[in-house]
């Protein structure tokens, strides 16, 4: 019978990951426009540390140790982001901060006009570093999602002096 | 802040350190208002609760999830934040609502679509309503369209219109009932009903008890008539989607349709609107035939009429000549044949009063109308017609006080009371009541549209009731056609009823048969009232039977009959007169232009050029003091008018007994 069935000229170009991304976009769109962007953030911070949560636990075993320094960490963070296509790359790296930028969105074109979907990249982020080092304080200046050409994330190792300013993230050790 | 369901948890100690008035109304009496133990508030299963608060714990940005409560596994959304003290230690402030904020908005999301599609649902309906308006308008006018170029003086006009209706309605059985000669019938029935009533039967239901019904209990109405429809023989069908309507005649329930219908769904909400326009439409169509069997009926008497007014004429003209004849005998020929020139004479009688009638009914009978008042001629003729009527039958007059005057022949109106005398002691072989009333009335415009050649006005009403076997419709519908008679040969000429309605007609009134068979029988006659006050009202005077003294005069005879010429010519002779006899009103003005003559006796029509109507006015030119007297058998248009002889003319049917013409030249002569 499937002999039968006619083929398109072309095949699209569907892989699982694209059509997973499509999906992610898709709920993500629904959910902004359902409750409002603030609230579907609210929703996206509790997925973002959660998938943290899985990820860190995934490096620490992959590289044989309970607590990951801070090139371990950056390292986590590029691998993590080439695996899954974020093509990130760290500009800075001191005791102070690990900056990271990059030219692609993990969720590919997917996450233009998709803000919400950043604050997966600063959870995820923002967890492993803290869990590891202690504390982490994340802000995103740029984001292809906000229609940048690029995403730029700053991840502070240290407290500010003063308290955390606007679309800035703070991560303390959050384990109980 | 302090409106919020709230509460400030350690997540480490497990316990609720502080509770809001609203999170203590939200949750219930299992939360303390200080330091609960967590697991006494919240279910934790598969460290669900704990991940969120950890989560919480080490982020200062809000993270949002749902949490259940443990008594009674209700679900709150909760907005956790972290909380810093001031010892770097951190706690999680937790914010409930009492509904996931997430499907409070997809249920108001829900209750929008919802709304939506119901006003989608709602207008779809609305459109599709007006569509069903416009398509059973569009059906009704098309019905009305074809019902209209029916042509209801077929017979069969009403089987048509039930076939539009069934067809229109996609009906499966039409049933139109309707009253005919007397009863309720169905009368064209199509799909089941044309099986199962093919001859016109009777519901066993009267139209009153039919109409006796209010708007309000048009239920009941259609339930009577569907029980009655089911007892006739439709008591297989199922009426369950009949549609039925009553039909409106003039305003009064005359008759119902019943359609039956596939379904009552498609189109139900017009029905209503449909139906009344059809059914108007259909009790305007039987008014229509209604009327136009009038008109035809009328028509028929009419040529009938005229038919008539030419035989008579005719045979007139030899009557006269038999009875002339007859009586020439009679007195010529003292010893003998004498039976025989009686019998001539009887049978000359007969056949002038048959010829009198028919002329009356062809509304050709010369009337000499006047003031009359119908108490007092009833009462002078009383004794006549209890000659008529046998003694088994009880005579009963009925005077109205104050009765109109109106201008009748009196001896033509004698004459119509004496018929349907006759015509009620026939009915009441075996005795009975007979009642003769009058009354004043007044015929409206909805009678007067209603009958034809009935004006609306007041008239002088005189009934005559009998209690005998009545009339069929079928009689009564030909009761007044010339010959039509239900009586034995030589008992019945069937002109009795010819002659009043002619009668009637000519004196510009109207006449009516109310009968039921086995009931008895009401012919009403209606005599326009003479508004002309004329207090002076006698009723004619009494004919004197003194035998005549020989008469003396020159008289100018003008007859082209020359046999009628001849019997006259030696009638009035033998009268005592001097005759003169002409054949032409040439030949008479030619004599009156060289002698005298006492009188001028001139047939009314004439060969040639002049008539009797011409030749009066010439004599009257030429000899103004003498008399003239026309005589016809046949009255034309030249010296009637309206029923009425011209103003000064003196006039004497044909034929007539030499006694007759005695007494008018008599009476002429001595002027
Ligand atoms: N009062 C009545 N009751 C019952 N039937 C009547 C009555 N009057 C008339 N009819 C019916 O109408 C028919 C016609 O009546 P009509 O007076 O014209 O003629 P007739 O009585 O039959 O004959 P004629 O009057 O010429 O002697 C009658 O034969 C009879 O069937
Ligand atoms: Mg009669």
């Amino acid at each position: 019978m499937t002999d039968a069935l006619p083929q398109p000229l072309r095949t699209p170009a569907i892989q699982k990951d694209y059509f997973l991304r499509s999906i992610l976009r898709e709920l993500v769109g629904m959910l902004e426009q359902t409750v409002g962007e603030r609230e579907a953030e609210a929703y996206v911070n509790h997925v973002g540390i959660s998938m943290g949560r899985i990820l860190n636990e995934d490096y620490r075993t992959a590289f044989g140790s309970d607590k990951l320094d801070a090139r371990q960490v950056a390292a986590t963070l590029v691998d993590l982001k080439a695996r899954i296509d974020g093509g990130f790359s760290i500009t800075e790296i001191d005791s102070d901060k690990i900056v990271l930028e990059n030219t692609a969105c993990p969720f590919g074109d997917k996450v233009v006009g998709r803000p919400s979907l950043c604050r997966m990249t600063a959870n995820v982020f923002g967890h492993i570093t803290a869990e590891n080092l202690g504390y982490a304080r994340v802000r995103i200046d740029k984001a292809i999602a906000r229609g940048d050409p690029g995403c730029r994330v700053v991840i502070a190792l240290s407290k500010a002096d003063e308290t955390s300013g606007p679309g800035e993230s703070e991560f303390f050790v959050g384990t109980i | 802040m302090t409106d919020d369901a709230m509460l400030i948890i350690d997540p480490k100690a497990q316990i609720i350190r502080h509770a809001s008035p609203q999170a203590m109304d939200l949750i219930g009496p299992t939360l303390r208002t200080e330091d609960t133990p967590l697991g006494d508030v919240f279910l934790n299963e598969g460290n669900d609760l704990g991940a969120f608060l950890a989560g919480a714990l080490s982020v200062t940005d809000p993270l949002l999830s749902g949490v259940t409560l443990a008594p009674d596994k209700r679900t709150l959304s909760a907005k956790g934040s972290r909380l810093s003290l001031d010892d770097g230690s951190a706690l999680v402030l937790l914010l409930l609502e009492a509904e996931p904020e997430l499907s409070s908005r997809f249920r108001l999301l829900a209750d929008k679509i919802e709304e939506l599609r119901a006003e989608v649902i709602r207008r779809v309906a609305a459109e599709k309503g007006q569509t069903e308006y416009i398509d059973s308008l569009h059906r009704s006018v098309s019905v009305i369209k074809q019902l209209a170029e029916l042509d209801v003086s077929s017979g069969d006009y009403l089987d048509m219109t039930a076939a539009v209706i069934s067809s229109s309605f996609q009906s499966h059985g039409t049933a139109v009932i309707a009253e005919n000669l007397g009863k309720l019938r169905v009368l064209a029935a199509t799909g089941v009903f044309a099986d199962i009533f093919p001859n016109q039967p009777t519901l066993g239901l009267s139209l009153t008890e039919f109409t006796g019904f209010s708007e309000a209990q048009a239920d009941r109405w259609k339930e009577l008539l569907v029980s009655h429809m089911q007892h006739a023989g439709a008591d297989h069908v199922s009426f369950a989607n009949a549609l039925v309507m009553p039909l409106p005649v003039g305003g009064k329930v005359r008759g119902a349709l019943i359609c039956l219908m596939a379904n009552d769904g498609q189109g139900r909400t017009n029905v209503r609107l449909e139906s009344d326009l059809i059914s108007e439409a259909i009790g305007g169509l039987m008014a229509r035939a209604e009327i136009e069997a009038q008109l035809m009926h009328a028509q028929k008497l009419h040529a009938i009429g005229q038919l008539t007014g030419g035989i008579a004429h005719d045979f007139n003209n030899i009557l006269a000549v038999v009875l002339g004849n007859a009586e020439l005998l009679l007195y010529e020929l003292d010893s003998i044949d004498m039976d025989v020139a009686r019998e001539i004479r009887e049978a000359a009688i007969r056949g002038a009063t048959l010829t009198s009638r028919l002329l009356s009914f062809a509304r050709k009978q010369p009337l000499q109308p006047v003031p009359t008042d119908f108490n007092r001629l009833l009462r002078e003729f009383d004794p006549m017609i209890r000659r008529t009527i046998k003694e088994n039958i009880s005579l009963e007059i009925v005077s109205s006080a104050g009765l109109w005057i109106s201008q009748v022949d009196r001896n033509q109106l004698e004459n119509a009371v004496l018929n349907l005398a006759v015509n009620a002691r026939d009915a009441m072989p075996s005795g009975g009541l007979l009642t003769i009333e009058t009354a004043n009335t007044r015929l409206d415009n909805e009678y007067a549209e209603r009958h034809s050649e009935v004006r609306a006005g007041q008239y002088v009403m005189i009934a005559v009731s009998d209690t005998g076997e009545g009339m069929t419709p079928e009689v009564a519908r030909e009761a007044f056609t010339p010959f039509f008679t239900t009586k034995e040969v030589g008992l019945g000429s069937g002109l009795g009823l010819s002659m009043v309605f002619g009668f009637v007609k000519q004196s510009l009134g109207h006449v009516k048969i109310y009968s039921e068979a086995g009931v008895g029988t009401t012919v009403r006659m209606y005599f326009p009232r003479d508004l002309t006050e004329l207090e002076n009202v006698d009723t004619g005077d009494a004919t004197s039977h003194e035998s005549m003294p020989p008469a003396m005069g020159h008289i100018l005879l003008v007859e082209d009959d020359t046999g009628v010429l001849r019997y006259l010519t030696r009638s009035l002779e033998l009268l005592g007169y001097t005759v003169d006899g002409v054949t032409t009103a040439e030949k008479a003005i030619e004599l009156l232009q060289g002698q005298r003559f006492d009188l001028l006796l001139s047939d009314v029509i004439l060969p040639g050029g002049k008539g009797g109507a011409e030749l009066a006015k010439v004599a009257f030119e030429l000899a103004p003091d003498m008399p003239v007297l026309l005589m016809s058998g046949y009255t034309e248009n030249s010296i009637v008018h309206h029923g009425r002889l011209d103003v000064g003319v003196e006039f004497i049917s044909k034929p007539f007994t030499r006694e007759q013409i005695a007494k008018r030249l008599k009476g002429l002569l001595a002027r």
